[in-house]
């Protein structure tokens, strides 16, 4: 118990005196999951207000897909992005394996689905609400998908939030096909499984409590916008 | 002046699995008369409404406009729907109005926003968000939404159901300033004295069919069908 709690306070230590390691491995954990989070949200974002809006052949099949993607397990994704990334692999020759390049590609795969998912839900009732009047004021689509964003920006941010939370707390895809290189792309998650390996708790500590800090800082953002949306002023 | 009308419909029906939901409906909406469509809750007031604006389509019969419609997306279109709830987006009540008139050039759709917002007397209305109005103060504000953009036909679905008699009074004057303008209007009501107040012809819809088409003096002077003769008498409209 003495060493946990000796443990603990040479992880506040580390996180106090900003550590050069440490905040460099926060750094990249935030540059690679924010860069994911929004490629993901520019792919995912129109895919759910098309597939909320427009009735085609084939709908219900995609909207299955978007649901199986969104519970692919990381190390899968990870799989895939290494194949197509290796040597041998079809964008082998831009030779982006072991790149944060790469941890970003596979976080985008792996949180695209969760955007469309979680945009459907925000833009299927909006579209319910006013898909008629738009129809009736003879709106162009361009116009209804801007509309339609605009009023659920609120609950947009909920789900971009929520997307990346789900980035930056993510280990399977990333130490695959990023190889948690040290100073190149050792991430927060990479870095507390291989220091608790090592028996370096303090630094795996730290990281660790970098990462509830901004699971509650997310939270309290998630439910702050959630207000917001329930009082419009 | 009018060139859409008369609206015609020529044995509409409108079903969903099965279930008719309009049966034969033959009737048409001349221009110059305020029209009602009048009948008890569930008797088919909106569906007809929506199918006359187009948002439905009839799984049999037709509806014919006395001019082709050709309007292209992005235009102002030539009739409008105010809904029995009005959906109004969560921005200005000024905004909301522009919203409506995007197709015209800024420096046209911002002088005309604000001419409707002193048509319906809401100008001091004007920067607040719409969606925090109460329903009486939303319901002019998509009156006058509507009235911004200078529809030849404006349907109007039940629009004081939900509202108190003071915001009932209000908007039955705008309907009449706008029927007195040259706009034609349809609309739909359960509300005999509101039928009474407003109508020049009603029609009686009850269980998807219309019973009667006439003038609202003969209507409420010796109602024809028998489902229309129990409806005015139940509420002591029986002469």
């Amino acid at each position: 118990m003495s060493d946990l709690s000796q443990s603990f306070g040479h992880a506040l230590n580390l996180l106090l005196r900003f550590d050069s390691n440490l905040w460099e491995i926060v750094a990249l954990s935030f540059r690679v999951s924010l860069s994911a989070v929004m490629i993901a949200t520019v792919l995912g974002l129109p895919i759910a207000a098309a597939l909320a809006i427009k009735n085609f052949p084939g709908h219900g099949a995609v909207r299955i897909l978007v649901d199986t993607l969104m519970a692919m397990p990381p190390v899968v994704i990870g799989l895939v992005v290494y194949l197509l990334l290796s040597r041998a692999g079809p964008l082998g020759i831009f030779g982006l394996l072991y790149t944060p390049s790469a941890m970003i590609i596979a976080q985008s795969l792996l949180i695209t689905p969760i955007i469309v998912a979680l945009g459907l839900q925000v833009f299927v009732p909006l579209w319910a609400k006013f898909g008629d009047q738009f129809r009736l004021f003879n709106t162009t689509t361009r116009q209804n998908l801007f509309t339609l964003v605009h009023e659920g920006r609120h609950q947009l941010l909920t789900v971009w939030l929520a997307g990346f939370g789900r980035a930056i707390a993510e280990i399977g895809a990333v130490m695959m096909v990023g190889g948690n290189i040290d100073h190149y792309t050792r991430v927060m998650t990479t870095a507390i499984a291989l220091e608790t390996s090592k028996g370096n708790l303090e630094m795996a500590m730290a990281l660790g409590l970098v990462l509830m800090l901004m699971a509650l800082a997310i939270n309290i953002l998630a439910h702050s916008f959630s207000r917001l949306q329930q009082s419009p002023n | 002046m009018t060139t859409l009308l008369p609206l015609n419909l020529n044995d509409v029906s409108y079903q969903i699995a099965q279930r008719k939901l309009l049966r034969q409906i033959n009737i048409s909406f001349e221009a110059k008369n305020l029209s009602v469509i009048l009948g008890a809750n569930g008797a088919g007031k909106t569906l007809l409404l929506k199918l006359c604006c187009g948002l439905i389509q009839p799984s049999s019969g037709q509806l014919q406009w006395a001019k082709t419609l050709s309007t292209k997306r992005g235009d102002l279109p030539p009739y409008t729907l105010v809904f029995q709830k009005p959906v109004l987006l969560q921005r200005s009540v000024l905004a909301n109005l522009c919203f409506a008139l995007q197709s015209l050039p800024k420096d046209q759709a911002l002088p005309r926003a604000r001419a409707a917002l002193k048509w319906a007397d809401i100008e001091h209305l004007s920067s607040r968000n719409a969606t925090t109005l109460s329903t009486g103060q939303q319901q002019i504000v998509a009156i006058a939404r509507a009235w911004a953009t200078a529809p030849e036909v404006l349907f109007l679905d039940e629009p004081t159901a939900n509202l108190d008699p003071d915001a009932t009074e209000r908007m039955e004057t705008l309907i009449a300033n706008l029927h007195l303008g040259g706009t034609k209007i349809i609309m739909s009501t359960h509300n005999l004295g509101q039928a009474q107040r407003l109508a020049d012809t009603i029609t009686f819809l009850d269980h998807g069919q219309v019973c009667e088409q006439q003038s609202a003096s003969a209507f409420f002077a010796t109602p024809k069908s028998p489902v229309a003769q129990r409806f005015l008498s139940v509420q002591g409209f029986m002469p």
